[in-house]
């Protein structure tokens, strides 16, 4: 397989901070190898501006390896852009054409303000966590590992949820901006196992609350999430979240 | 995480995103019924003016149980028509600032996106359908309903109005009854893709039960 060069055009939405309004902006970036990935094209083009003396594009990355999270926009239209089950930084230039114009805009939620560029405040989702995204425990000598039982296919359906990664293209993608496939993931990789089960009840409540409150949308069962999601979480887990919740606020 | 904040089970349940959703598919599971209910009855208009007549009679006989029925229903009218105008606000406000691109996913239906508009369309739809079948009409002993029907199906343009309201609830309904089975979280890998099959087969089935009736009643009946 050949190395090829591409040049492109990219429209890249610029914002100095959250009280900017913010505009898009259009750049040439010229020799892009094939091989390199998306956020290494972001790259090449915030070095040619710190070349020409301007302000470089901020955007989110850490782990460049699709699994810390951090990473995200939206290509043309499509969060993560347009291959499944992937993340930005996975991306490889090989699946765009010479000479295409990319439209590279943030998330888009009331829930997620624009900090700058590119680059959004999720922290949103982690105060859902703090809702109840996790089990209480008592400090000492760990518990055996298999002392509870648990079928295979439980176990592998609450490490598919577990894979979410918290990086928000659910919300992003979603046309109501609803963040149930991520809230789902969270409650179910927990509600699945014994660990959890003790406290699913106030957790489903608490969870579902603290994101009603930070302004997310409601879920109308579309499917947007599901497709953008660099994870494949599964729409059946925000069925269970809807489960969970109705027998929660029914107990509690 | 045994504090939970100690509101109502009103608040806790309707004030919360999943509640109203869930409150959403209940009503709107009832007004499915309905609709089957009053496709099955209205199909006595193929059997001619006396078997339909009868029909019509035997509904009014039922006094008090058609009341309660009437009451049921229109509440499930109100609050599913709020609660879809309320939720479709809050969407909205979600996101204040829109994408300049947007693609659609293709695993996502136009059906699905469209529940707001096709729910509008079939709200003034209910309302013209009501003055024009029930409220306006002075009914009493002998009434011939039959020839009510078949009077108000000999205009064209209403015949063409209610065919595209029909098909517009084909589409409502065909996202609605497999929305509801997830809403209440009746989805496994197994049971849901049966469920949405059935539910877009249901929708044609139920809209061109609808659409065949100002149809028939046009061509047999209208005076042609």
């Amino acid at each position: 397989m050949s190395t090829k060069k591409i040049d492109l055009t990219v429209k890249i939405w610029r914002q100095k901070n959250s009280n900017d309004k913010g505009r898009l902006e259009t750049y040439t970036v010229k020799e892009v190898s094939t091989d390199s990935s998306f956020l290494e094209m972001l790259d090449l083009v915030n070095e040619n501006l710190i070349l020409e003396g301007k302000e470089p594009v901020a955007f989110d990355h850490d782990c460049r390896e699709g699994i810390c999270g951090m990473c995200g926009s939206v290509v043309n239209g499509e969060a993560h852009g347009p291959e499944a089950g992937t993340t930005l930084c996975q991306l490889h230039m090989r699946h765009f054409k010479n000479g295409e114009t990319l439209v590279i805009e943030p998330w888009r939620a009331k829930a997620f303000p624009v900090l700058r560029d590119l680059v959004v405040d999720r922290s949103a989702f982690d105060r859902i966590i703090s809702a109840g995204g996790y089990v209480s425990m008592n400090v000492g000598g760990a518990p055996d590992g298999n002392a509870i039982p648990v079928p295979k296919k439980t176990a592998d359906l609450s490490m598919d949820a577990a894979s979410c990664i918290g990086c928000g293209a659910c919300v992003a993608a979603c046309p109501n901006a609803s963040a149930m496939l991520f809230v789902s993931a969270k409650v179910s990789q927990l509600a699945l196992l014994p660990q959890g089960k003790a406290e699913g009840s106030a957790r489903a409540k608490n969870m579902v609350e603290k994101m009603d409150e930070e302004g997310f949308g409601n879920c109308t069962n579309i499917g947007e999430c599901e497709a953008a999601c660099p994870k494949e979480i599964n729409l059946t887990n925000i069925a269970r979240l809807n489960r969970e919740f109705f027998k929660s606020t029914l107990s509690e | 995480m045994d504090q939970t904040t100690k509101l109502s089970f009103a608040n806790s349940f309707f004030g919360r995103s999943i509640g109203k959703k869930q409150l959403m598919a209940v009503t709107g599971l009832v007004l499915y019924g309905f609709l089957i209910g009053h496709l099955t009855g209205n199909t006595l208009l193929f059997k001619g003016a006396e078997k339909f007549n009868a029909y019509a009679e035997f509904l009014q006989s039922l006094g008090g149980l058609l009341v309660l029925v009437r009451v049921v229903l229109l509440v499930c009218f109100v609050v599913h028509i709020f609660l879809g105008i309320k939720l479709t606000r809050e969407n909205r406000d979600a996101r204040p600032i829109r994408y300049q691109v947007k693609k659609d996913a293709s695993n996502t239906s136009f059906a699905s996106k469209t529940m707001i508009y096709t729910g509008i369309i079939l709200l003034i739809f209910i309302v013209v359908h009501l003055f024009n079948f029930t409220l306006l009409i002075p009914k009493g002993e002998g009434f011939n309903t039959f020839e009510m029907v078949a009077g108000l199906f000999s205009f064209p343009a209403y015949v063409v109005y209610y065919v595209f309201s029909m098909l517009v609830l084909g589409l409502h309904i065909s996202h609605g009854l497999q929305s509801a089975f997830q809403t209440f979280g009746w989805n496994t890998p197994k049971f849901m893709p049966c469920i949405k099959n059935l539910s877009s087969v249901l929708g044609i089935v139920i809209a061109v039960g609808y659409i065949s009736l100002p149809i028939f009643m046009f061509i047999n009946h209208g005076g042609h």
